[in-house]
This record gives C-alpha cells, structure tokens and sequence, in this order.
C-alpha cells in the first residue's frame, strides 16, 4: 500500500468543493487575488455535492415582501420546528438582511437562475401564507462557479479524503487526509481552514446520506456543537422504495378510509410532526394498516400554478426527473399508494458566530454543517443550497478582512503520525465483515421507533451501551477486502458515525423536553421555563468524554420572545 | 449485536451493473457518482460497478452515461421501513 507522505502549503484551505465551498473561493479571489486558495473534494470538483443532485431553489425574500423582513423572521422563530425559539437572533437577522440582494450577487458572479419571459428573476412561494419565496436552479449551477475559481488559479486536490485537522496551541494550523485512488498520505498547512462539508446524516440508501468525519474532526480540533439534537426529521415514503413524497402527508389514510391526519389532530401541513408518526404507527398495530396517501383527497392542480418545476430554464432538471421517474418502482397512475416514514437524522452542528468563525482560532464553517450550529440563523426547510452560497459569500468577506494579519502556525509531527496511524491501521483487521455491513447495521439500529419517535432515558440509555458495545467490538469484526481508498474511507466512517451519534444520543438525553421535531415519550411537552438553553458539546472534559453543558438564550435582548419571558428570563 | 444482524437483506439493496460490450470508458459514471460506486479498471480501460451497496438511486450515472452501459435496479423494498418493519409486516 502506498502512503507516501505529501505536504502542501497554502493560505486558505477549503475543505469540501460544493457550492458552498466554491462561491467563498471564488468570492475570496475577487477580494483578495494574491490569497492562495486550495479545494480539497473527495470526489470531482464540479460534479459532487447537493447542488447536482438534490437542490432545486434557493429561497429569496422577494421584493413584493417589501420590507417585512421582521415578519419574516418571526415566522422562522416562532414557527419553525427545528428549534423553536432557539434561534440565535442576532444571526437571524443578519442573514436575513441581504436575502435579495444575495441572488444578484450570484448572479453577477456567473450563476444562472429562472428568469420570466420578460427578463425578470422568476420566483414563486414555496410555503402556503409564509413571507419566504424561492428562486429556482437547474443542476448544472455549480459550474460557472467551479469554472471561475479555477481561472483564477485556485488548487484542487480532488479525490482528496479529508480526515483531521492539525492543531498547535488551541489553534488550527492544517489538516490531513489520503487520495481515494493512491491511499497517498496528505498533509496540508494553512494559514485558515474552512470546513464547506454536508451535514453528518447515517441514513443509508437514502439520497442524503453523509459521514461525520468533518464534525468528528472539528470536536477533535476542540470546536463547540450546538443544536445537536435539533435537526432530526421525518419524510413521507413509499412503502415499497422509501422514495420521498413531499406536501401529501395531510393525506394519508387507513384502510378504512380514516384520515390520520385529522383523527390525530396534526396541524402543520408542512412538516411530519410526532403525532402524525404515532398515529400512523398505532393504526398498523390495531390492524388498520396498509397506509395509504389518498390523492383522491387532494384539492384538483390549478393548471399553470406555481410549482416546484415549472420549467424556465430548467430542462436539465425536468428531463432528469422525468428520467428518473421511468425507473423507479412507483406506480404513478394509482390514486391511493402504500406509504410510510422515512427518519432522517441531519446534524449540521457546528457552532459559528455570524461571519463563519468556529469557536478554534483559525478554524471557520459554511454551508450545510453550520445550519443548526449557528443556532438556526439561516435555515428554511428547502434552502441547503442559499445557505451553502449565503455563507460562503460572508464568511469569504469576513476570511479576506483577517489574512493579511494571519500566519502559518507549526505542525506537531507527533500529531501528524497519529493521524496517518489512525487512517491505515484498518488494513491491519482481521475480521469476517466489511465495515459498510456495520455501518448499515447501526443505521438500522437508531431508526427504531424506540430511539427515534419513542425514545426515552432508558431506550437511550440502552441504545448508548449498544454503540458502546459495537465500538468494542467492530475491529475484530471487519477487514477490508481490498485494502484501497474506498474502504480505508468506509473505516473513518465506521469509527467517526459510533462517536457522533454516542455524543448526539446523550445530547438527546440531555435536553429533558420536546420541541418541534425533537420529541421524546417520557418528556412530550415543550418547556420554556427550563429549556429556552443551547445544548452545547465540545471535548474539553477531562476523562475524554464528550463534555456536554447549556448556554443560556439572551432572550431578553432578542426581539421575538416566548410568552412568560420575563419569569424565565429573570428568575 | 449479532452476527445476523450484519448481512444484507437482498431486497432491501440496489443492484447497478456497466455493461462491459456497451462501455466506452468516459468515466463519466466514476464523476458523477458522489458515493464511489464505481472503480476504474485500468487493465480493461473501463468503469466496474464495484461498490453497488453505496448507491443511492439519484440514477445521475444512468442519466450521464452516453454509451447507456449502466442499468440500476431499484431495490424491492426500503431499507429501513420505521412502521412495518418493526411489527413484522415486512417479512
């Protein structure tokens, strides 16, 4: 096996080549041309992230909303079930601020949006009543980007596998990684690291799926978590793929033609809400199953609407689709298909102040991993993409401001060593299974209704002991098969989803309530009175545990409060 | 855990095959593909589906693949069904 050590030197290292990661290099050349930027992406830069695949729209604050940019983000706080009310307001409503004008900033450097036949940027509302509207993108978006920082002389190390960064002092100074194809050992040094990665999801087979080797990094380089327990969600599926139908969960019915939704008295028709998931659960065990979405219920399509697809300049998306469609296993002409829920855990939870700055000098987060982690400043459901670009175009602002005055730190070579160690010591297992047979294994494990919608202390409890156990257990269990990139990377993988999701169960633990999609059965009503707190995690302990505490809200100084606020604000 | 807990249900995963008659080595599937599904082979000079259990059904390969050598065949069930798996109604 090859591991020959290379070492790169640069300014400003990017780790992740998404949108997000390619609107800050391109941005930061433009303000800062001297800057030497280097792009590691795992796969092929242009082709990889959520943008070619996922992302249809970026949502805008359109101007006919004129200026309600309160009312706006009064809807986010007060009814966004990710986090109610745990909003960092100060972020919110900076973030918030530039919601047109970011679009236009895009625009000018080379993304393509719909526009109407009169030349006009197309928009339409997303959400039935709400403020908020989008903008849409087909799925080649990326690529001007991608095309620009490369003119402007940026390095991409592609096929590039990131796996830890290097500190010295408290302070980041690089990172290491290994190239999928030769299993070369890769050190950078770097005056600024940016994290530009997806969100920490262990959901396989599912379109979103993503490993936590970012966050395990970052947690390493001793950066806080906040809001880990704040971005787990619920999908309607297909019973028989677990393909995602959005918008029809309001229609779901039982075999005796009951509407679950009424019968459990659920409000939002916009997300999955516990009730919603409880009620269809406790209809399969009284025997009223199968489920069923009855579009029979649906109000008829308004001809010429405002949809999802409509088409301006987005042949490559409709005829994806209309692709993708031919080959899945749904039946489109059946009124009434068997459905059921698909349990996403996303944990994007790497706490960053409003210019991107982590909580490690040095070290910075845009995009997808930071949506909870700046305490939900930015997210609408549906908006991964304005985030990813949104971000990327502050926190470039903010890189260029301070790197005249940043120097190259010294590595620890000590450090360097453990790191190359801990990544090809997977060669050395001698087991009967692939590490990707584990990593289904546990995906399996948490989806359970007694540790997703039903969980409590002791479910928990148990669950933590399990992943315990399978620490324990898994290098006697796998080896890999063939000793290449793809499966030293699955073993990162393995060993970082164990430590993610041990940390994010006692996270869930922690915060004794319920509040929007964080639900627990032993705790189900919210309470404000003791929990209007952020949940913090960072690896500050001394007996190497994670080291879990709670930062009080300043909600007294935020604009949008919870009823009572003055008794829980000064007690 | 036990050890039956770790094999795969058949049912349950994709099956993504490259026509090796049909391939014209682009590698186009090998960009396109964000979870490493295929490998290169640098003997034949063509893509190999070699990690099928990674896909995820965006069918961006098929979709891309200019010579139509790829085939991904959506597994029969989900993979994790929360409501019916748990009471047996999927066995």
């Amino acid at each position: 096996m090859e591991n020959n050590r290379i070492t790169y030197t640069t300014d400003v290292l990017v780790v992740g080549g998404g949108l997000a990661g390619a609107v800050l290099a391109q941005k930061l050349h433009s303000l800062k041309p001297d800057v030497k930027i280097t792009i590691l992406e795992k796969g092929y830069f242009g082709y990889t992230g959520q943008t070619t695949k996922a992302g249809h729209g970026m949502c805008i604050m359109s101007p006919e909303a004129g200026d309600e940019i309160y009312a706006m983000c009064k809807e986010q706080v007060e009814h966004n079930p990710y986090g109610t009310y745990l909003n960092d307001q100060d972020y919110l409503l900076e973030y918030q601020k530039e919601q047109y004008t970011y679009i236009q900033e895009l625009e000018r450097m080379g993304g393509k949006f719909s526009h109407n036949p009169d030349g006009t940027l197309h928009h339409h509302h997303e959400f039935e009543g709400k403020k908020i509207s989008a903008v849409q993108i087909d799925v080649d978006f990326m690529t001007p980007f991608c095309k620009n920082v490369m003119a402007g002389g940026a390095q991409i190390l592609e096929r590039t596998y990131f796996t830890d960064l290097l500190t010295k002092d408290g302070k980041v100074v690089g990172a290491v990684g290994f190239n999928l194809d030769t299993t070369e050992f890769i050190v950078i040094r770097a005056k600024e690291v940016v994290l530009a990665m997806n969100e920490f999801n262990p959901s396989c087979r599912d379109m979103f799926v993503a490993p936590a080797t970012g966050y395990a990094a970052a947690y390493e380089a001793g950066a806080q978590l906040r809001n880990v327990e704040h971005l787990t969600e619920w999908d309607l599926c297909y019973r028989n793929t677990g393909n995602f139908l959005y918008g029809v969960h309001w229609v779901v019915s039982n075999s005796k033609g009951e509407n679950i939704f009424r019968k459990y008295n659920c409000q939002s028709l916009e997300e999955l809400e516990v009730t919603l998931i409880r009620g269809m659960a406790k209809e399969l065990e009284m025997g009223n199953g199968p489920l069923v979405a009855d579009f029979t219920q649906l109000p008829k399509a308004n001809e010429g609407a405002d949809g999802f697809f409509h088409g301006i300049e987005m042949k490559q998306r409709l005829e994806l689709d209309e692709f993708i469609r031919g080959f899945q296993n749904i039946d489109l002409s059946n009124p009434k298909p068997e459905v059921s829920v698909s349990y996403r855990v996303s944990i994007r939870s790497l706490r960053i102040d409003v210019e991107g700055k982590t909580t490690v000098p040095h070290l910075w987060g845009i995009g997808q991993m930071t949506t909870a982690g700046s305490a939900h400043g930015s997210w609408v459901h549906g908006d991964g993409l304005g985030v990813a670009a949104k971000t990327g175009l502050m926190t470039a602002r903010a890189i260029a401001k301070r790197i005249d005055e940043s120097e190259l730190g010294e590595i620890d070579e000590a450090q360097v060593e453990k790191f190359r160690r801990r990544i090809y010591e997977a060669a050395e297992y001698k087991g009967e299974f692939r590490p990707d047979h584990v990593i289904r294994y546990i995906s399996r494990l948490i989806k359970k209704p007694e540790y997703s919608f039903n969980k409590t202390d002791a479910t928990m409890t148990e669950l933590i002991e399990e992943l315990q156990d399978v620490r324990s257990k898994y290098k006697d269990l796998i080896h890999l098969p063939k000793v290449n990139g793809h499966y030293l990377a699955k073993a990162i993988e393995l060993r970082t989803m164990i430590d993610m999701l041990e940390m994010m169960f006692m996270v869930f633990k922690t915060r004794t309530e319920s509040r929007g999609c964080f639900s627990r059965l032993d705790y189900p009503e919210r309470d404000d009175k003791h929990w209007l707190k952020w949940v913090l995690v960072d690896n500050k302990s001394e007996d190497g545990k994670p080291h879990i505490f709670t930062e009080r809200i300043p909600i007294e100084r935020y604009p949008f409060k919870p009823e009572g606020w003055q008794e829980i604000a000064m007690p | 855990m036990r050890i039956t807990d770790l094999q795969d249900d058949p049912r349950r995963m994709n099956n993504v095959t490259v026509d090796p008659d049909l391939c014209m080595g682009c590698m186009k599937c090998i960009r396109t593909c964000c979870y490493d599904v295929y490998e290169w082979d640098p003997v034949k000079k063509l893509s190999t589906a070699a990690y099928p259990e990674e896909c995820v059904s965006c069918y961006q390969c098929m979709y891309f693949c200019p010579a139509g050598a790829i085939k991904v065949e959506e597994a029969k069930l989900a993979f994790y069904d929360q409501l019916y798996d748990p009471l047996g109604m999927n066995d």
